[in-house]
């Protein structure tokens, strides 16, 4: 039960980061003096998030999912119909989180050490930076639905 | 135009980190391919701590710091602004992307 939980955080930190990045871009549209402090209140939220979500999805990925046992998620994804759920969808999604933490690195840098309100150029390096994370948040949240589907479909013998 | 940050340039961390962005993206995509097609390198990257995707994270987000850094020590916010940032940024994360999701789609036709 304590292994199927602590799926959870992951997964909602996840969620959470998307949310403030979201946050951010609408922030940095409706930029100005006044909003600065929300901004960067924002911008610390998404990097916070992310990274708890990689942290507790990390340790639960090295010790639980791939351990060297039968019934591991992996094991399992590996003796059943739908292999490339972990062989494409998990490769490539604990890869892909990586460029997820350099943007949530990025983006603090940005909000708090330019006056966002005051550079066009600069209001906009915000939001592409926030709208990406939103794009590559979304992108693992349905990796990792295919990758508890490839479960599904071995535990259901691929029906 | 608009007055940048009471006169000053624009912050030159800003540039450094999201020229890093690029740089570290691509080198993450490549180094999956070489721990991926190379596997003495799998197992000793996996030696070293314990799991391989553990080194590849600490080797990974190491070199984007580091390169933030010294990107931002070169002068560079003088030669591109937030606008080519923007597009690093995009390019870094497709090229990143590209990178990685092609060299595993491969398993879909296994």
């Amino acid at each position: 039960m304590w292994k199927e939980l602590m799926t959870m955080p992951h997964v909602l930190f996840g969620v959470f980061g998307i949310l403030f990045a979201v946050w951010v871009a609408v922030e940095a549209v409706n930029s100005s003096e006044a909003n600065q402090r929300r901004l960067k209140l924002a911008s610390i939220g998404t990097t916070l998030f992310l990274w708890l979500s990689y942290l507790i999805g990390g340790w639960w990925y090295v010790v639980y999912y791939g351990a060297a046992v039968s019934n591991s998620d992996k094991s399992i994804i590996l003796a059943g119909p739908w292999k490339w759920s972990h062989s494409f969808f998990m490769e490539t999604k604990e890869h892909l989180f990586f460029m997820m933490l350099f943007l949530s690195i990025l983006l603090p840098i940005v909000t708090f050490r330019n006056q966002i309100f005051k550079d066009k150029k600069v209001r906009n390096l915000t939001i592409v930076i926030a709208l990406t994370i939103v794009v590559l948040g979304l992108g693992m949240e349905g990796f990792g639905a295919m990758i508890s589907k490839g479960v599904k479909m071995s535990l259901m013998g691929g029906k | 135009m608009e007055k940048r940050l009471e006169n000053k340039a624009w912050d030159k961390f800003s540039v450094g980190f999201g020229l890093s962005f690029l740089i570290a993206s691509i080198f993450n995509g490549l180094l999956v391919i070489a721990k991926e097609s190379y596997g003495p390198l799998k197992s000793s990257m996996k030696s070293l701590s314990g799991h391989h995707w553990i080194t590849h994270g600490i080797f990974i987000i190491l070199l984007f710091i580091i390169f933030g850094y010294i990107f931002s020590r070169t002068g560079i916010d003088k030669k591109i602004d937030a606008d080519k940032v923007s597009f690093l940024v995009i390019i870094g994360t497709i090229l990143g992307g590209l990178i990685i999701a092609g060299f595993f789609f491969r398993h879909f036709f296994e």
